[in-house]
């Protein structure tokens, strides 16, 4: 069953009586890609598994409408970013945090946490990341350790490749600069 | 293709392991629990009853009604009462008769006059006959006699 195309599987999902299987098969499917593609905006991993739920909730609820103009994969990513990013934004609003101290909570989170467990260089990286603007983080974490295609992550995110590419090659001069840095 | 390279050079300097870790057969049970949420929604979904998803929709509609209603009834409360009643010919003679000073003579016989002149279905057949009678040089007295 782990070979499964997403068509078949949409195929399946449409069928009443093997919509729960189905839908149980997308999720082992893509949980682990959608889940670090959260975590990597969020870090923390509580709230990337509060997240990871409701984004599965709102594929649940939004997979009957799923016309295919896009590829499965791209639509479940578009759903887990803005997840994520609104997740982030609800956190500003309800503490009227501004824009910086989010950023400051998520960089103590990779010192603290027990969920991290990397080398030095490997948290540097992650704290350079959090020193991006959240739209090129984004960009970044996808291009970078997803390695998207830029049509796939401009039909992710609705932006243009040429602006994506932009993004990227900014992201990765400022990521060097702070890398060097002690 | 600089710019590539130049990536590339980046990727293999810092490498593309990720600092984080899950709890031990997170993967495993997340499916579960997924499911088990969606379920659960899903029998909420289907258990609210009709009049529970239009309660707020309902509650507008009857505000504007009893807000439709008010203005109704204040209207027709506020409204002078000249303006609903009809005057009859007696109210007349009675306004007269109660503020005669304010009339003059001359002004009454005006009135009077004008009120006769009035154009009526039936001064129109009179003038008619009378315009038959004398075209067919009938004398109306005599007529009259004779039946």
């Amino acid at each position: 069953m782990g070979h499964m195309s997403d068509k078949e599987l949409l195929e399946m999902f449409r069928n009443h009586e093997t919509q729960s299987y189905a839908f149980n098969l997308i999720v082992r499917k893509y949980q682990e890609r959608l889940y670090w593609h959260i975590r990597k905006i969020i870090i923390c991993h509580d709230d990337s598994d509060d997240v990871i739920q409701n984004t599965f909730l709102k594929v649940w609820t939004g997979l009957e409408n799923f016309r295919e103009d896009s590829q499965l994969f791209t639509w479940l990513y578009r759903i887990a970013t803005n997840e994520a990013l609104t997740f982030l934004k609800k956190k500003r609003n309800k503490f009227f945090l501004p824009l910086m101290d989010v950023e400051q909570q998520l960089m103590q989170t990779l010192e603290t946490s027990p969920h991290i467990d990397g080398n030095e260089i490997q948290v540097k990286l992650q704290k350079a990341i959090l020193t991006l603007p959240e739209k090129q983080r984004v960009v970044f974490n996808m291009k970078y350790f997803e390695e998207l295609k830029y049509e796939d992550i401009s039909e992710i995110l609705g932006t243009s490749v040429g602006a994506l590419k932009a993004s990227f090659h900014h992201a990765v001069k400022k990521i060097e600069k702070y890398m060097e840095t002690d | 293709m600089k710019e590539l390279e130049k990536n590339k050079e980046v990727i293999g300097r810092f490498g593309r392991e990720l600092p984080f870790k899950v709890p031990s057969e997170y993967f495993e049970e997340l499916p579960m629990k997924i499911q088990s949420i969606c379920l659960s929604k899903e029998k909420e979904k289907v258990h609210i009853p009709f009049l529970q998803l239009i309660k707020s929709q309902l509650a507008l509609a009857m505000g504007f009604i009893i807000l439709a209603a008010l203005a109704f009834a204040g209207y027709y409360y506020i409204k002078p009462p000249s303006q609903n009643s009809v005057l009859t010919n007696d109210d007349y003679i009675e306004i007269v008769e109660k503020h005669i000073s304010d009339f003059d003579e001359g002004h009454l016989l005006n009135a009077v006059k004008d009120s006769k002149d009035t154009h009526s279905p039936s001064n129109d057949l009179t003038d008619e006959m009378i315009r038959y009678l004398l075209k067919e040089n009938v004398d109306y007295v005599t007529l009259m006699e004779q039946y």
